[in-house]
């Protein structure tokens, strides 16, 4: 009895101390009496999220989704292969990484201006610059976990005369899916970054560009509901690629206890 | 020296832009030289009523990110047309070949005011004196500012200024942070709106009531386009000219038509945002003058004040050369 | 199967003629890890090499199985010097090197997956029986990681037998498992070899295992890797727990530790 109570208790925590958050949130708000401009109370969040109409949610949502998801795909396609590329040759790896580095290194905030400038209108500047965020973790987290595939393996490959790429496909792409996914499920929370960023530098919707929309109103807690909104579709997103690393590949998940 | 060499880089890349997309016979890609606000409802008010239309116009309306980047993006292709100050237009001519000409004026007064609270004992420019204010980081009102204390004879460092976000300069003001913000006067509804839940009024020194004077907002055209199909410029500068009077004479109906194509907007305040724009509009020179109008002494005043700003010599930009007059209508 | 030899007449499985291995380390320093190594395996014989670390051992290993060049001489199978990696031979290595992601009858499959894109119905047959042999067969469903160290060694036995090579190479197999698991595995190749004979080079640093298992025992010393002594085992077969106390194991246990521990100088 007891002990289901505690486990309860135990399963329960997470949502019991965010319920609390909130309530102190509320409470603390109204008790010193800070102006919505400063800091909205949770209530009044809500209230300006349903004043919002939904047709515009939906509209600014689903911008930043779009660009987040195209941005965050082109990553994906680019950075994985050039990792299998850059893992494989001691020449590319040298000649490709100081860039590499030089990019990330790049606080890509401060050039968004430019690469707005230099690709027009449109979703495109947006998409790039939600790539060049991404992209990076993409491309470092799979070369360590295709390094990472045990030296015997690679030499059981060779042993057995089986060609470069068929190690890179049976042995060590799937030994780096660990660590793919660990990056993929970061990144998808960057692409969210990235859309927002260059919302705030070009766009016409998106709910980045709502933020600062409503802060040029002096509507802060409506940017507080779109920043929830914000959040809600980064956890939604993360959730879901640890989903498709459950479903597709059980076996790469960190081991628990039976 | 750098910047006009990146400059010179982004319109050359441009150019591929521009050739790549390029575009349907009478189609504007317009762009607005701030987010969506009752100051820039005017465009919105001649989509909605139909004036493009009818005039075989089709529009598509673009949020720039402050009028620099206005003048960067026509020059570059990547709009046809847009609004934003012609301070900032004189800056970057004078600083590199920047393809872009204004074609009309819109504000005949200076936007730019200081905001402070009614009965803190502020009335005039000279009771700022070791006063605190908050400006925008990126305000093209920062350079001005120093100049037109000096104007006053006042010194530069007189006044304290924050540099802040423009989404944190109201509540800075409500709670009494600061003594005031830099603001264009289009800002005054919000600012009121807000200041009320604090219990405070605003109150309003424009510095075009001390001597800060010049055209303010103008309307812009890439070269390319005032090149390529000027009879297009014409007919869009004539019908915007018309879709502003019909602005200035109903201001709730321009809040209304912004509302429409922005749901995200509250058509009130944008009403209000636009009439209290609508006083640089519609004033002395302009009913003068005509509406859109450039006059020289006016634009060498214009120019002498960026030129002080910049710390460029008078002679860097003839002002006349940021102008056409050919498409302001009689 | 072109590049399969049929072994023939007189000629050894295994043949190293005056090999040398000398590697540069990433400081431009140069070891010599194997120096002037020659020695002949016999067909189906059972050989152990023995030595301190970082006699090269492995290395020795490496150049048969065709993944390591020799700087000096050559190494031969039936009298064909190595080129590359072959047919007829089957590695063993010292961790069970096991894809997580594979079952068990995967895994014993995946050489011939790995190399030709596909597994026929006769190797899948073959592996059953494999697994059936090293004892699996209840367990070639579950996945590596459900099995413990020694299953998955025995995994890794199964594996390398499937295209039945001729030449079972085996780089100190059991040298991660618990003693009492290890005399198990030993008695449990000796079952196997016995019922599929094979040339096996065996790579150990244990000597109990090395005698236990071998017709013959290479010592080595350590840097440069020299072969310091041939030793005959001659203990009768089949080996069993019996086997262990023996007086001949016994006086060739002490044979072989003095040669392994005596200092260069006095070679």
């Amino acid at each position: 009895m007891r002990r289901t109570l505690l486990s309860a208790l135990d399963r329960g925590a997470p949502l019991i101390a965010a319920l609390l958050l909130l309530l102190i949130w509320e409470a603390a708000c109204r008790l010193l009496t800070v102006p919505s401009y400063l800091l909205p109370t949770p209530s009044a969040i809500v209230q300006s999220a349903f004043q919002v109409p939904l047709s515009s949610w939906l509209d600014h949502t689903w911008a930043t989704l779009r660009v987040s998801l195209q941005g965050y795909a082109l990553a994906v396609l680019i950075g994985i292969p050039l990792a299998v590329a850059l893992a494989n040759s001691r020449l590319l790896s040298r000649a490709l990484y100081p860039q590499l580095v030089i990019i990330q290194s790049t606080p890509i905030v401060a050039v968004a201006p430019i690469i707005v400038v230099v690709l027009g209108a449109g979703d495109a500047p947006r998409v790039v610059i939600t790539f060049l965020i991404t992209f990076f973790p993409i491309v470092v987290s799979t070369v360590t976990g295709l390094l990472a595939t045990p030296p015997a393996m690679m030499e059981l490959s060779r042993s057995l005369g089986a060609g470069r790429l068929r190690a890179v496909r049976d042995i060590q792409l799937p030994f780096a899916v660990p660590y793919i996914f660990s990056a993929l499920r970061i990144s998808v929370t960057l692409a969210i970054i990235g859309a927002v960023v260059a919302e705030f530098v070009a766009a016409e919707n998106g709910l980045g560009f709502f933020i600062a929309f409503s802060t040029s109103f002096f509507k802060v807690p409506q940017a507080f509901a779109a920043l929830v909104v914000l959040v809600s579709l980064s956890l939604a997103l993360f959730q879901l690629v640890a989903l498709t690393q459950r479903l597709l590949f059980p076996w790469s998940l960190p081991k628990t206890e039976p | 020296m750098k910047v006009r060499a990146l400059r010179s880089i982004l319109f050359a890349l441009g150019v591929s832009t521009l050739t790549a997309g390029a575009q349907a016979a009478d189609k504007i890609r317009w762009l607005n030289d701030w987010l969506p606000a009752g100051d820039k409802a005017v465009i919105y008010l001649g989509v909605q009523e139909g004036l493009f239309k009818d005039a075989g116009i089709e529009v598509e309306i673009m949020t720039g990110r402050g009028s620099s980047d206005v003048v960067t993006k026509l020059g570059t292709g990547a709009g046809d047309m847009g609004s934003g100050g012609l301070s900032a237009l004189m800056q970057a001519k004078a600083g590199a070949e920047v393809p872009v000409t204004a074609v009309m004026s819109i504000y005949t007064r200076q936007p730019d005011a200081v905001f402070v609270a009614e009965g803190a004992g502020i009335d005039d420019l000279k009771d700022l004196q070791d006063k605190t204010l908050a400006t925008a980081t990126f305000s093209a009102s920062n350079v001005t500012w120093p100049l037109v204390l000096e104007a006053n004879g006042m010194t530069p460092d007189a006044v304290k200024v924050l540099k802040v976000d423009p989404g944190a300069m109201g509540p800075m003001f409500a709670t009494g942070r600061v003594d005031g913000t830099i603001n264009w006067i289009t800002k005054l509804p919000a600012f009121q709106a807000l200041a009320k839940d604090a219990g405070k009024t605003v109150k309003v020194l424009p510095w075009s009531e001390y001597g800060f004077n010049g055209y303010g907002l103008s309307m812009f055209a890439s070269d390319r386009l005032i090149e390529e199909n000027p009879a297009l410029v014409k007919k869009f500068v004539a019908v915007y000219k018309q879709a502003l009077e019909m602005a200035v004479a109903d201001p709730a109906k321009a809040g209304a038509a912004l509302k429409a194509m922005v749901p995200d907007i509250d058509a009130d305040i944008a009403a209000e945002e636009f009439a209290v724009s609508a006083q640089l509009i519609d004033t002395d020179i302009a009913k003068q003058d005509g509406l859109g109008a450039f006059e020289p002494e006016l634009l060498k005043e214009t120019w002498a004040w960026v030129a002080k700003a910049q710390n460029l010599p008078a002679d860097a930009l003839d002002p006349e050369d940021a102008v056409t007059r050919a498409f302001i209508p009689e | 199967m072109s590049t399969r030899l049929e072994p023939g007449g007189e000629r050894p499985a295994i043949r190293f003629d005056r090999v040398g291995q000398v590697f540069t380390s990433s400081d431009g320093s140069r070891v010599t890890a194997l120096d002037e190594v020659s020695f002949t395996l016999r067909r189906h014989e059972f050989v152990a090499v023995i030595g301190p670390s970082g006699c090269g051992k492995s290395t020795l290993l490496r150049i048969i199985a065709g993944l390591v060049k020799p700087t000096h001489g050559q190494a031969e199978i039936y009298g064909l010097p190595v080129a590359g990696p072959r047919e007829e031979v089957g590695i063993v290595f010292q961790q069970p090197t096991l894809l997580p992601w594979l079952r068990v009858r995967d895994n014993v499959t995946f050489p011939m997956k790995h190399k030709h894109g596909r597994v026929s119905a006769t190797e899948k047959a073959r592996a059953e029986e494999l697994l059936e042999m090293v004892g699996l067969r209840d367990f070639a469903h579950k996945r590596p990681d459900e099995l413990s160290g020694g299953m998955q060694q025995r995994v890794g036995i199964a594996r390398a037998l499937l295209h039945d090579p001729d030449i079972l190479l085996m780089d100190e197999p059991f040298s991660a498992l618990d003693a009492l698991t290890r005399d198990e595995m030993s008695f449990e190749l000796l079952r196997i070899w016995a019922e599929r004979p094979k040339t096996v080079l065996f790579i150990t640093h244990s000597i109990p295992e090395a005698l236990l298992l071998a017709d013959r025992i290479l010592v080595m010393s350590a840097r440069p890797g020299r072969v310091r002594e041939i030793i005959d085992v001659g203990l009768a077969r089949p080996r069993s727990m019996k086997t262990l106390s023996e007086p001949r194991f016994h006086d060739l246990a002490n044979q072989i530790r003095a040669q392994v521990f005596r200092p260069e100088a006095l070679a």
